[in-house]
């Protein structure tokens, strides 16, 4: 132990403390946690969570603690605490469906904050990876920024100088999922003149660090650098491809920019319906398809922005010949894909289990075509790569499968 | 008419005053700490703002009587059979409480606990008590029987809900007694009671039941007991805490023109405040 004493309540909130009272071990959560559907690990399950947590918060601030505990939490039961932490992909599930409404999913990113802070840190794979990457490149991944549009900017999509409608991929997008953000520029593009920030000024959101590794002392340099240089461009629509970035920039960012953006951020396909509905957006090609689409959990259970669950079945609706077919969980109660939350880079077999469920489920529907709009989900459902060899990716490639998973964006701009 | 401590020896109604006030200081103190820490935590949630441990108890009071907590709200969309459980467990357990507030006021106040109005009374708690009966019996047997395919263990659970079980059962046993001894005119306004006592006059002479009343009158308040000051220290705790968290989720989706629970570091706090005087 440290020669102070860690304070497990120091930063939590009100809400957080009131949370973990709040658990009646219903078991509810259990049923729909995608780690406990390919897992038989309970402690890593919410009410184990919650309970342990609770625990080290009585046994080092009650009365209770004092009179009937050591009144000190271990490093081996720190330890054990991390490892069920980070065996969660974060898409709150447990939180849609909790009976007595406990914000899983704030409640999970607020305590892994909180070990952050401890001696036991975050998993290495993240405090090596996207943390030290952040520092050196300002992004979770181990590259130049400079370069990154390279990757994926068609040569024929030209970029205004300035624009209203600005252009964020996302870091996810371009280093794991690019097809994502190519499929975004075509399809804006094709309506009108938008812009992006210059590669080396296009940082990333900060969602990784908050959620990955828990460190959040990056983050008002990080957005005051950002909103400066989206104003700069003159923007007044921020259109983000990725679901993750969108909850941060539209809600994270006023409190530690300390007012209201100067811009809109809005997603994708929120703006593709809007201008589908009005005709804006038009496509040329015909297709005869059954799809299904699936909603990342960043969209269907977002950590602190409104649901966006209507907006790409809108879209999809205005395209005469795509049947949409949803899954038997869809919408606030959709499947993970196991792929956020640091999951790939801590846990990586049970996330590709997680993944194939979805995939499973989506085949039941009997459509030709699954359908998503997040790089985590495209990355972990359509490319099955992972951080580190894994044998059910393997096992998984082999499948002689008809159904394609694609981005609803590169999907659309083929019908183009 | 109320029969308070029948049959019961001073010497040990002098016991039950000791434990009463002993269960009550323990209740106090465990739930006084838990107000305490609720309150420690940081100030950013705007539906708690500025609220100490009594406004909390205030609004746990009065979440608790929303319509959202007694109907279960949250839980009858996941399970009708245990919204049910819940919901019976809840209005029984508040109806028996409310009904010992009632029985003390009675004794210790002013009567009004007489002629029809006490019939009445004695019918719904024991419809109350039946109900909790049921629903901690359908609780145990869904823990323990028909187990849920995925499920924490948890041995505190089992003592809980056994507990809460044998606190309605003994009280059962010691009104059956009563009645089977007293044999009282309209005893059936007391049905659960007064089967209770059918059987105990099959089984037991009438000379033993007043020593048996004793026995288990006294099993009946420590257990009653017991349970009431494990409440602060254990799981059920979640009476006084899971209607806010039901509530503050409802108010979730409302209230996002900024988030109301973030939470700044110090250093976090100090860099904005830095930038907006710039």
């Amino acid at each position: 132990m440290t020669e102070k004493p860690f304070d497990f309540m120091e930063g939590l909130t009100k809400k957080e403390l009131i949370e973990l009272d709040s658990c009646t071990r219903c078991n509810e959560c259990l049923a729909w946690c995608p780690i406990q559907d390919v897992t038989d690990d309970r402690d890593a399950s919410p009410p184990a969570r919650i309970h342990a947590y609770k625990d080290f918060v009585e046994r080092t601030h009650t009365l209770k603690g004092k009179l009937f505990s050591s009144g000190k939490v271990t490093a081996e039961e720190l330890k054990s605490f991390k490892d069920s932490l980070w065996k969660c992909a974060l898409c709150g599930t447990c939180g849609e469906v909790c009976t007595v409404g406990i914000d899983t999913k704030k409640l999970w990113w607020s305590v892994r904050r909180k070990l952050k802070e401890s001696e036991v840190g975050c998993p290495e794979p993240l405090e090596k990876g996207p943390l030290q990457n952040y520092h050196k490149f300002r992004s979770p991944f181990p590259f130049p920024l400079g370069g990154k549009y390279k990757i994926w900017l068609p040569d024929d999509i030209e970029l205004a100088d300035k624009a209203e409608i600005g252009y964020y991929e996302g870091c996810g997008c371009t280093w794991d999922s690019p097809q994502m953000a190519e499929g975004a520029v075509r399809l804006l593009s094709s309506v009108g003149p938008f812009t992006m920030l210059d590669p080396d000024q296009s940082w990333c959101c900060g969602f990784p660090q908050l959620t990955g590794s828990g460190e959040w002392s990056i983050m008002a340099e990080l957005v005051n650098h950002m909103v400066k240089a989206i104003a700069d461009k003159g923007i007044k629509q921020f259109v983000i491809s990725c679901p993750m970035c969108l909850d941060i920039v539209k809600y994270l960012w006023p409190y530690f920019y300390g007012e209201e953006l100067p811009f809109e951020p809005l997603a994708i396909v929120e703006l593709l319906a809007e201008w589908a509905e009005e005709g804006k957006l038009k496509f040329t090609k015909q297709i005869e398809e059954t799809v299904t689409y699936h909603d990342p959990c960043a969209m269907a259970r977002p950590f602190m922005g409104k649901p966006i669950i209507d907006a790409p079945r809108e879209l999809l609706g205005t395209i005469p010949g795509i049947k949409l077919v949803d899954m038997d969980r869809h919408g606030k109660l959709s499947r993970c894909c196991g792929g956020a939350g640091g999951m790939r880079a801590v846990n990586s077999d049970v996330s590709a289990n997680i993944a194939k469920e979805l995939f499973l489920e989506a085949k039941r529907t009997g459509a030709d075509t699954m359908l998503t709009n997040c790089p985590p989900c495209y990355l972990n459902l359509a490319t099955r790569t992972h951080a580190a060899p894994n044998s059910v990716v393997e096992e998984w490639r082999n499948y002689d499968d008809p159904l394609k998973i694609n981005d609803i964006t590169q999907y659309l701009a083929a019908l183009l | 008419m109320v029969a308070e401590f029948w049959n019961i020896p001073k010497g040990l109604i002098s016991v039950f005053y000791v434990f009463a006030f002993a269960t009550v200081i323990i209740f106090v103190l465990g739930f006084w700490d838990k107000m305490r820490i609720w309150s420690k935590g940081m100030d950013v949630d705007h539906e708690l703002k500025g609220m100490g441990p009594a406004g909390l108890i205030w609004l746990s009071i009065i979440k608790f009587f929303s319509p959202d907590c007694l109907l279960a709200k949250r839980l009858f969309p996941r399970s009708f059979i245990r919204g049910l459980m819940l919901v019976g467990i809840m209005w029984g357990f508040t109806l028996l409480f409310l009904g010992t507030v009632g029985r003390s006021v009675n004794y210790y106040m002013f009567q009004f606990l007489d002629g029809g109005v006490w019939l009445l009374f004695s019918l719904l708690l024991d419809i109350a008590g039946v109900v909790v009966l049921v629903g901690t019996g359908f609780g145990l047997y869904r823990k323990y029987i028909g187990k849920p395919e995925r499920m924490v263990k948890s041995t505190q659970d089992g003592i809980l809900l056994s507990l809460l079980f044998l606190v309605i059962f003994s009280g059962f046993l010691v009104e059956g007694i009563r009645l089977a001894a007293l044999n009282p005119p309209a005893a059936d306004w007391s049905p659960i009671g007064f089967a209770f006592g059918g059987v105990v006059k099959a089984l037991f002479e009438a000379k033993v039941l007043s020593a048996l009343y004793i026995g288990i009158w006294t099993i009946h308040f420590l257990f009653a007991f017991s349970f009431i000051a494990y409440i602060p220290f254990s799981k059920y705790e979640h009476i006084f805490a899971s209607q806010i968290s039901a509530y503050l989720f409802g108010n979730k989706w409302k209230e996002k023109e900024i988030p109301s629970d973030w939470v700044f570091t110090e250093e976090i706090k100090r860099r904005r405040d830095e930038r907006l005087k710039q």
